[in-house]
């Protein structure tokens, strides 16, 4: 290997990207050559300077776009799942090779097509936004037997320590569609906080849900559990990061009844940045209260 | 207690979701399953903020790149169908949108790379302090010299060249990962990386 391939070289070979014997001939030149010896360690210094150029995400924008993208699923149409998406998935193990799949595939579709729509006459009669696909099968004879999944309304009673009715609860609390039956859902959940379950649901309410309904119900459910370390952990999260000031409110509430020293610095971080006064002069009354300055700012 | 980086948003997903196989997800979040899909998101979106945030260069476009992103996710990963991994799946979305944001910006006006705020003149985009910035200030004044000169010689870079470097030398990413991804060969992508780390060395010379 010559000097000028060597350093041809030197990128990929700081990144592991050789292959091991091209990596051994380089390392014996480099031995043997002080010149590009020196190189090597230029390259290996640009390495590092680069890395000055990296970029880390604030966690506060992290927790933001992952709440703008919720609110914006949660506005999305379901994704559709079509027929022809299950026909695909149904026919590809049946099959030997891809060569063999398309014309076959192509078939199957027509099949299925021909017969689907001879079905979906029929359960047109019934409301078609209430059904949907669950699964299907070839038949011999070339058709298609599908099974379909229809929603039907239907009342259901009992206690809150039913286990049925306490699962539907928690699936309703995080229901994406409707942030009025979250609300009351949390609600209504308030008195089981605790319940491993059930904080979880309350807690993962008030870190992410998208309306601040929701979450100001949830931080009322989770009062007694303020001294509890996971829900303190997820009230510091909420007054960092929620954008809004009646939740931050609440949050501050909630941890400076019980002081501990870990909040010190939380409140000294988020002090130079908090507009709302009621907030400022609560982290200040409690940094004052343990003797802490308010430093930072 | 100060948290430490994404803990509050991931304390919830860790204690909720046992481990599952990545193809399991994906195919329970192409039945419908919401959490697993939630799941999915908090897989990668760190790494796909990331890889915006450090080739765009600006907050608000790199916000924008992830939603974007993880919305096509969430209407298409019905038609993904296993031919490559998931992750390939979704930073070949992510490295498009890219690519099409950095070519329409190179034929629009120029941002400037600083804004001016109530605390004076600003980076776009604000750059995780150093460790201790107030140690050493010959040190701090000398990295944040170089870091405005790093920021620049990325800017000169092509689009694609740009985009190689940001997978391979933040992201960590194999060469032929890339290669999938940007939808190119391996020794395409070797070729770029190759090129971006030239104009680096030429560019920030008589910093070495």
């Amino acid at each position: 290997m010559n000097c000028d391939t060597a350093r041809r070289h030197f990128p990929l070979y700081l990144y592991g990207e050789l292959e091991l014997e091209q990596e051994e001939t380089l390392e014996q030149h480099v031995e043997g050559c002080p010149p590009c010896r020196r190189e090597l360690e230029r390259e290996r210094s640009l390495h590092q300077f680069l890395d000055s150029g990296d970029w880390e995400p604030a966690r506060e924008l992290l927790q933001s776009c992952r709440r703008e993208l919720g609110a914006r699923i949660a506005a999305a149409p379901p994704p559709k799942y079509s027929l022809a998406d299950r026909l695909r998935d149904v026919f590809r193990p049946l099959l030997p090779s891809r060569a063999l799949l398309r014309p076959a595939g192509v078939l199957a579709l027509l099949a299925a097509g021909f017969f689907a729509g001879r079905v979906w006459d029929q359960v047109r009669i019934a409301d078609p936004s209430t059904l949907r696909v669950r699964d299907l099968a070839a038949s011999p004879s070339g058709g298609v037997q599908l099974v379909l999944e229809e929603v039907r309304e239907r009342t259901l009673t009992g206690n809150l320590d039913d286990d049925r009715i306490r699962q539907m609860l928690l699936a309703a609390a995080a229901d994406p569609a409707d942030p009025g039956l979250r609300a009351r859902t949390v609600e209504l959940l308030k008195d089981l906080g605790g319940e491993a379950e059930v904080r979880l649901a309350l807690l993962r309410a008030l870190e992410r849900d998208s309306n601040p309904g929701v979450r100001l119900k949830a931080l009322e459910a989770l009062k007694p559990f303020a001294s509890d370390p996971e829900t303190r952990k997820v009230l510091t999260g909420v007054l960092l990061v929620d954008d809004n000031p009646g939740v931050r409110m609440q949050a501050i509430d909630l941890l400076v009844q019980d002081m501990q020293i870990e909040l010190i610095g939380v409140l000294q971080e988020m002090l130079p940045r908090e507009n709302n006064p009621y907030i400022r002069q609560k982290s200040l009354q409690a940094l004052r209260e343990v003797n802490a300055s308010a430093g930072v700012f | 207690m100060a948290i430490g980086k994404g803990e509050a948003a991931t304390t919830l997903a860790s204690a909720s979701t046992a481990p599952l196989d990545e193809a399991d997800l994906v195919r329970a979040a192409q039945r419908g399953d919401q959490s697993a899909f939630e799941s999915l998101v908090r897989v990668y979106d760190q790494g796909v903020l990331k890889l915006a945030g450090n080739l765009l260069r600006n907050e608000q476009d790199a916000f924008d790149i992830y939603q974007e992103t993880f919305l096509r996710v969430y209407r298409n990963l019905h038609s993904f169908r296993f031919d490559c991994s998931f992750r390939t799946w979704l930073y070949r979305i992510v490295t498009n949108l890219c690519l099409d944001y950095l070519r329409r910006k190179k034929v629009r006006k120029e941002e400037p790379a600083t804004r001016t705020t109530a605390e004076g003149e600003m980076d776009r985009l604000s750059v995780v302090p150093a460790e201790n910035p107030a140690g050493d200030p010959q040190r701090s004044l000398l990295s944040d010299q170089l870091r405005r000169r790093v920021e620049s010689v990325l800017e000169q870079l092509t689009p694609r060249e740009r985009l190689v470097f940001e997978m391979r030398h933040f992201q960590g990413m194999r060469l032929r990962a890339i290669g999938e991804a940007v939808g190119t060969s391996e020794e395409a992508a070797k070729n770029c990386l190759f090129r971006a780390t030239q104009k680096m060395r030429v560019a920030l010379g008589d910093f070495l």
